[in-house]
């Protein structure tokens, strides 16, 4: 089993599934802002990104899996799990404490796709952990199959550690 | 005549010296040719060599690895790409047809590879379709990761790994691995231009078919028997050839 490790985060990849961490490159860089990183500038404006899949990762895709998405199959699971700034952790939205997992099949809605595909279905959580800021998105191949995707989906979260 | 004689025996010494130098120069002529797979007297001659295949190869191509089994497992590819992401990519797994190019940035066969990837030429295989392409260069503490970037196409997923070469084996580059991801390794070599490539992949690709074709494929199997008049309920197929405590077949006629 491959082990990740990066930007505070570490996985152990499950049999047979992909993933990646990584940080987008910032658009605008603001120089004088103080870092919630600490010494770390950079940091503030490069959001780390998760990205756990049983579809193979294309290089070029967005942070939420857009340009990968189509090619899953009813059996497939995309899962991106996306930083926000420190400073987002005071906000509502991220009020809820802890990693959202393990998920359950009611979690999952086909309407909660930022873009449609088939039968796929998706589930977004905001949370906070260890004053850190996150999203996560999942997406199943198949609404109908949702109850025999999910626990594959959450044997997949569980390999995630954020430090 | 001592002195004739003397003389004489000198001449001969230097001969003696002579011939024995010779000699040795011939032995070692012969001992470095046996090594280059030349020798006349090899007597093994089912073995074969790093060298012979090395000698077998055009400049700039990596000899395959001598292996007398074939190797079918299958390590997924873990590594850094070239901006510094951690990443894992999957080999292993059903419907998974990987192409693993073991490239460099610094050897000059490598460029027509690079270049190819770049401009996205495909590289169907027959029977199989369009395999991933996941080029694999050594890690950063062997390659400068911005001239994988400079070279990386953006279509084809590029990780920076040396344990992926160890775990492959990996002679020199460039090399290639085909992978099915149930079967495992199923072609692996060296190939001076992406042209190359695909005549590579293609006769590894019928070379194992091959063999299948001799297998007992039913409808073939029933076709020959029935060209020599053995159809269904035909005698032969219940006659026992073990004798008399070979189970007694319900006997029909043809």
């Amino acid at each position: 089993m491959a082990e990740l490790s990066g930007h505070g985060f570490a996985v152990r990849v499950p049999a047979g599934w992909e993933a990646e961490i990584y940080r987008r490159a910032p658009v605008v860089a603001p120089r004088n802002e103080a870092s919630l990183y600490g010494a770390d500038d950079d940091a503030l404006h490069y959001p780390p990104i998760v990205h756990l899949s049983t579809i193979a990762l294309p290089p070029e895709r967005g942070d939420f899996g857009g340009g990968a998405l189509g090619a899953m199959t009813g059996r497939d699971i995309f899962i991106s799990l996306f930083e926000y700034e420190r400073r987002d952790t005071a906000n509502a939205l991220f009020a809820y404490d802890g990693p959202p997992w393990p998920l359950s099949p009611d979690d999952f809605d086909p309407s909660t796709l930022r873009v449609a595909l088939g039968d796929q279905t998706g589930c977004q959580r905001f949370f906070r952990h260890r004053g850190r800021a996150f999203a996560l998105y999942v997406v199943l191949g198949s609404h109908s199959l949702r109850r025999l995707l999910v626990p594959a989906a959450n044997d997949a979260l569980a390999a995630i550690q954020i430090d | 005549m001592t002195v004739l004689v003397v003389l004489e025996s000198i001449v001969l010494a230097l001969l003696v010296a002579l011939v024995i130098g010779l000699l040795r120069t011939h032995a070692e002529v012969l001992r470095r040719l046996h090594e280059l797979g030349a020798g006349i007297y090899e007597t093994d001659t089912s073995r074969t060599t790093q060298a012979d295949l090395a000698g077998r190869v055009a400049d700039g191509v990596a000899a395959p690895r001598v292996e007398t089994v074939a190797r079918t497992e299958v390590v997924d590819i873990t590594g850094v790409t070239p901006r510094g992401s951690a990443v894992s990519i999957a080999v292993g797994g059903d419907d998974r047809l990987t192409l693993l190019a073991f490239l460099s940035t610094g050897c000059t066969t490598c460029g027509d590879f690079w270049q190819a990837w770049r401009n996205d030429e495909s590289l169907p295989l027959t029977g199989l379709g369009q395999p991933r392409i996941v080029i694999v260069t050594r890690g950063p503490e062997n390659e400068h990761p911005h001239a994988v970037t400079t070279l990386a196409p953006a279509t084809a997923s590029t990780v920076m790994s040396s344990e992926a070469w160890t775990d492959y084996r990996v002679p020199a580059s460039p090399y290639f691995v085909l992978v099915d991801g149930r079967a495992g390794v199923i072609g692996e070599g060296s190939a001076a231009s992406f042209a190359q490539l695909r005549g590579v992949l293609e006769r590894a690709l019928s070379d194992r078919r091959a063999p299948i074709d001799l297998r007992d494929e039913p409808s073939r199997v029933d076709a020959e028997l029935r060209r020599a008049g053995i159809v269904p309920g035909h005698h032969s197929l219940y006659e026992w050839p073990h004798g008399p405590e070979s189970p007694a077949p319900d006997r029909r006629s043809a």
